[in-house]
């Protein structure tokens, strides 16, 4: 039984005192609202578990939409001392960089909804998506790598991609420290026809429009307005990214014996973040999370050339996050500065106007937070908080998690009949599989407006806009 | 030799059983296919009509030879688009080696990203072996 802490209304605590094997606190961010449904699955036995690795600092965090994971449950957030801490495939995810992006257009809804469904089957018959879908285009090995090198700038070099763009991804795109030697064969050869496409699951392409804004300054400086239509891309890495967390689970579990490290579940695998395999791993999930930049780079390549058909005017780039990713991090702990790996899987980056890291047009609000919510409800985009520092180490929710499993989903759902009724409501879904749909019901997700104040109420990121959705292209 | 699928939140987990460890990976592959296609296709049709690959995987322990093992099928299915729906393995130690018979199939409603190993144990108790394998998909 395991009893948490109120430390203030949506911040709960396992002390470490819980038990023994515990190095720090484990901290839940919830309403008790959200608290009811994060306590039917293993969420907080997870989060526990997260809180034995070595060299964690400060507490073990789960997100408000937190949801019962590998090993790591799906909105967390730790941060490792570099020097002493490890890394861990199974904190950053299978899907490497799964990330989201916002393009804005300056058409508003008024003009595009009459041709809405157009505009829905153009996207779902010009953008690759479903299970097993391989792209347009065919890359070389030799692209390949130049590609999992360069991320986002690469699809620039090759007019995929506008100059305006690059400064709105988060690390611009390219992680410096990738090295695609660290990538297996394998990995590469289950990426390389994977560019341009959605993948199927959660993954998505949505056409939704701004239903309210909450912040008219962070709007303003966003680019945001009542009535915009918005266009969200959310997919990963592909089979490149999962193949190569695949890979290492294998390296870290037969590395650990080596370093003496034990782990209270196998899918918590790691070794010390300097050690050869942990700085392996991290390149090549550096290279990984380069593919995945490229691959929503490319994917908006292939959507501006749809939305230009319909006359519509331009889509800019509001800005890129990753929500399942590794990074090195400098951070303020009891008054030191201290550099971290930090690991958020299924949790975004949501740093406030403090940071240097964010692009020079947000400074004054703090960089946007996007929270994908479900194909029938909403959306947000948010703007990060510094005082998220201390909270969470500049950390958010990454949107609605999951309530329900996609066995149970399909059994409450049916994918044709979900289809007509979200028609009903003037959102046209395009996919090839209902079944998928079904997984992707609205009612199998968490309520993204409780996820959404939540984040805000403890401080990680305000809300700026409410998005609904128009058109979703799923695979 | 047997399976069942049991749905989690975010994913869906296979529990396999069998007298050897052949039968073991076979049901958890057999599981695994089922569960990703939302059918099931009979050995001796894919068999008959699929294509042969040879297979050989290895491991460090059991849980890394069911992964692994697991992991070589989605790697088939990736690169191959075929789902393997019959068996013909030989386990040594913690390596398996043998012969799977694969078949494209129309409609795939959950795209299988990597067999993990969350929570996994692979037991060997009364005389079967056993083990429950979570999928991300």
């Amino acid at each position: 039984m395991i009893k948490l802490n109120k430390i203030s209304d949506y911040i709960w605590e396992v002390p470490k005192s819980f038990r023994s094997d515990m190095l720090v606190p484990a901290r839940i961010l919830a309403s008790e609202k959200l608290l009811e449904k994060i306590k039917e699955d293993l969420s907080i036995e997870q989060t526990i578990n997260v809180a034995t690795l070595p060299g964690i600092q400060k507490y073990s965090i789960a997100m408000p939409d937190i949801h019962e994971g590998y090993g790591f449950p799906i909105g967390g957030v730790a941060a490792f001392d570099q020097k002493e801490g490890i890394i861990s495939p199974g904190g950053i995810g299978y899907d490497i960089n799964c990330g989201v992006r916002l393009l804005k257009s300056t058409a508003t809804l008024v003009e595009v909804r009459p041709r809405l469904p157009e505009i829905a089957d153009e996207l779902f018959e010009n953008i690759p998506s479903g299970v097993g879908k391989g792209g347009k285009v065919r890359f070389s090995d030799a692209e390949l790598d130049e590609i999992m090198i360069e991320g986002a700038e690469w699809m620039l070099e090759k007019g995929f991609a506008k100059p305006e763009d690059i400064t709105h991804i988060e690390e611009n795109g390219r992680l410096s420290m990738a090295d695609p030697t660290k990538v297996s064969q394998r990995a590469k050869t289950r990426g390389r026809d994977q560019i341009g496409t959605l993948g199927s699951g959660n993954h998505f392409a949505e056409v939704q429009y701004v239903e309210k804004i909450f912040d008219k300054k962070a709007a303003e400086v966003f680019g945001l307005f009542e009535g915009q239509i918005t266009i969200a891309i959310h997919c990963g890495s592909r089979g490149l990214g999962h193949q190569h967390a695949t890979d290492y689970l294998n390296v870290m579990r037969l590395a650990m014996a080596k370093y003496k490290i034990s782990v209270p579940d196998p899918e918590l695998a790691c070794t010390l973040f300097e050690s050869p395999e942990g700085q392996d791993y991290f390149a090549g999930m550096a290279a990984a999370a380069n593919f995945a930049f490229a691959n929503r780079q490319y994917l908006t390549f292939l959507t501006r050339n749809i939305w230009e058909k319909f006359g519509f005017g331009e889509l800019s780039l509001l800005y890129d996050i990753a929500h399942n990713i590794g990074k090195l991090e400098k951070h303020i702990i009891d008054g030191k500065e201290k550099n971290l790996v930090m690991h958020r899987k299924g949790a975004t980056r949501s740093f406030g106007p403090a940071r240097s890291e964010i692009p020079d047009d947000f400074k004054s609000v703090g960089q946007p937070v996007l929270l994908p919510g479900n194909m029938g409800i909403a959306s947000y985009v948010m703007c990060g908080l510094d005082s998220s520092e201390e909270i969470s180490f500049g950390s958010a929710a990454h949107g609605a998690g999951r309530v329900m499993s996609r066995a149970q989903a399909k059994r409450t759902w049916y994918g044709k009949t979900l289809k007509e009724e979200l028609e009903a409501q003037g959102i046209y879904l395009r996919t090839s599989s209902w079944a998928g749909a079904a997984e992707e019901a609205p009612g199998a997700y968490k309520d993204i407006d409780e996820v959404a104040q939540v984040t805000e109420g403890v401080g990680l990121a305000k809300r700026v806009a409410r998005l609904r959705p128009l058109a979703v292209v799923k695979g | 030799m047997s399976y069942k699928i049991i749905g989690t939140t975010a994913d869906f987990k296979v529990k396999g059983w069998g007298s050897t460890r052949e039968e073991l990976l076979s049901s958890l592959g057999l599981g695994m296919a089922v569960g990703s296609c939302g059918i099931e296709v009979s050995p001796e049709k894919a068999r008959q009509e699929g294509r042969e690959f040879s297979i050989a995987v290895e491991g460090f322990d059991n849980e890394s030879l069911v992964v692994n093992f697991l992991s070589e099928l989605i790697y088939l299915y990736n690169v191959e688009k075929v789902f393997v729906w019959s068996f013909d393995l030989k386990v040594e130690g913690f390596n398996v080696a043998g012969k799977v018979y694969g078949l494209p199939v129309e409609q795939v409603s959950a795209e299988l990203k990597a067999a993990t190993y969350a929570n996994l144990k692979v037991e060997h108790k009364n005389g079967q072996w056993e083990a429950t394998v979570v999928f991300d998909i």
